[in-house]
């Protein structure tokens, strides 16, 4: 099945990820190094955006990368290793966040105070970027947040970010233009509150 | 933003003063990577079975799905309601009238982008209707911080007794209490998830509506021997421990954190509780028992550890 698998990879998909996955699927530790080190950074870096806090972040780019190697013999390779592991990054901050919730409000029934991401939200007045196009994120809804992402801080063409969300790419410009109108706005505030 | 929202737009990386603020950001957020440790710990994972991290998983999402499934808001400050409960209330005939926030309008063309937002809209609290309000006793009872039942149906005679507890709450949304009451004990009479669920129900209508905390208790530990492994046990867990704090029982709530911190779901929570137990033993005035709680938390690290740090500090004479 593996080789089965990593021959369609070959014969269709990325040229450049195809012979370090098929060296991966063959059970090589040496190709697994080599896909980590390209991607984990890339995993870290999308799941932040994503909005997966530092607590989590490590547990969370490291299931991405469990889920990688226990399908990565299934890859087909009809679209690129980098579409499928942005989709693994999107389910597991969904995942992330979820989960986060029920913690808090389980957090809450217990402490019977508001949960601690209500009292530390990030200060306006650190003026460190990623705190701001955070905050102006975390107002968007999930489907805003993650296509905003992929087109404008991931840079993906607009193909790509439809194969990744699993949606068509007039649904996707849609959803885009509310992001951008919302995320435009809310970093304006921020730059006044800022200053 | 005059733009037409079809066409492919400039990126945002692209503009003046906004676009340096974007590209700065995105190198703050690829910094800070330590990935040969990351790889070292991956690898050990991996070397690990399976099931020893997917159960969690799996109870969470099970627990999860259950309070979905039937209304309760495990969420109340960021005001999410549970798409299925949502679902079923648009399903039922009597109750079509009732609008969700940002679920207004469905045939225009703006209808189709506000189907895309429509997982804002499920999320939005249940707007009570205008014209069927619950009655004032029932509302002064309900504190609108809590989590509220779903809207009533609007209907002119009470509804015929129906096969789910959605029913039994809308009876509860009308003020009749006791029919809601009587319901819930009918229910919870069968067998089965229905049953269950009904159980756990009455409790929390004793607990939320009646402010009946006692009979809450009672309720609970009922529903506990009778659904030992019931999907809603952790659930009814935690409620008991909130029940006993609320009613002064530290040495029981002490007993129940025990329980909880023995349980696989307590170990996940293992700081939240632990502070709680301090909390407790700082009212029963054992302040070298608290002392030792907030150690362990400090010792555990995460977000808990600084206020478990602080608390120390005020400890010290």
């Amino acid at each position: 099945m593996a080789r089965a698998a990593a021959g369609s990879v070959v014969e269709t998909g990325s040229e450049l990820d195809a012979p370090l996955v098929l060296q991966c699927v063959r059970g090589d530790d040496a190709a697994w190094r080599s896909l980590h080190l390209q991607y984990y950074p890339v995993t870290v870096a999308f799941l932040r955006k994503l909005g997966v806090g530092d607590d989590d972040i490590d547990d969370a780019a490291q299931e991405v990368f469990l889920q990688m190697h226990r399908y990565l013999a299934s890859f087909r390779g009809e679209s690129e290793l980098k579409t499928w592991l942005y989709r693994l990054c999107i389910t597991e901050a969904r995942r992330v966040r979820r989960r986060r919730r029920i913690g808090d409000g389980l957090r809450r029934l217990l402490t019977l105070s508001p949960p601690s991401s209500l009292l530390s939200s990030p200060p306006f007045s650190e003026h460190s970027a990623r705190r701001r196009v955070s905050a102006a994120l975390d107002s968007l809804t999930e489907n805003e947040r993650s296509v905003l992402v992929l087109y404008e801080l991931e840079g993906l063409p607009g193909k790509q970010i439809a194969e990744v969300l699993g949606c068509k790419e007039a649904t996707l410009w849609r959803r885009l233009h509310y992001a951008r109108k919302r995320f435009l706005a809310l970093m304006e505030d921020s730059n006044v509150e800022g200053t | 933003m005059s733009q037409d929202p079809m066409e492919s737009p400039r990126r945002l990386t692209e503009h003046g003063e906004l676009g340096r603020v974007l590209r700065e950001a995105n190198s703050e957020f690829r910094a800070g990577v330590n990935e040969s440790r990351a790889f070292q710990r991956l690898q050990e994972r991996r070397a690990r079975p399976a099931l020893r991290f997917a159960w969690p998983e799996f109870a969470l999402v099970t627990a999860v799905g259950a309070l979905a499934l039937f209304g309760i808001r495990a969420l109340r400050a960021d005001g999410s309601a549970p798409a299925a409960v949502a679902e079923a209330l648009r399903a039922a005939p009597a109750q079509r009238n009732i609008t969700l926030p940002g679920r207004a309008d469905t045939n225009s063309k703006r209808g189709a982008s506000e189907g895309e937002h429509s997982e804002e809209g499920t999320h939005q609290p249940l707007a009570p209707a205008a014209t069927a309000r619950p009655s004032k006793a029932l509302r002064s009872s309900f504190p609108a911080s809590k989590a509220p039942m779903p809207a009533p149906a609007v209907s002119a005679s009470p509804p015929p007794p129906a096969d789910n507890s959605i029913d039994c709450l809308s009876l509860a949304r009308q003020g009749d209490t006791a029919g809601a009451q009587r319901c819930f004990e009918q229910r919870a009479q069968g067998s089965g998830l229905s049953a269950e669920m009904a159980a756990y129900e009455g409790a929390r209508l004793r607990r939320d509506v009646l402010g009946d905390p006692q009979g809450a208790l009672a309720a609970l530990t009922q529903y506990r021997q009778r659904f030992p492994n019931g999907s809603l046990r952790r659930e009814a867990d935690v409620s008991i421990l909130e029940l006993l704090v609320q009613l002064g029982r530290t040495q029981e709530a002490l007993t129940q954190t025990e329980q909880l911190l023995a349980a696989p779901t307590g170990k996940e929570r293992v700081a939240e509780l632990r502070l709680l137990r301090a909390r407790l033993f700082r009212k029963g005035g054992n302040v070298s028992a608290a002392a030792e709680e907030y150690r362990l938390v400090e010792q555990l690290g995460g977000a808990q550890a600084d206020e478990a740090r602080r608390r120390l500090l005020e400890l010290e004479p």
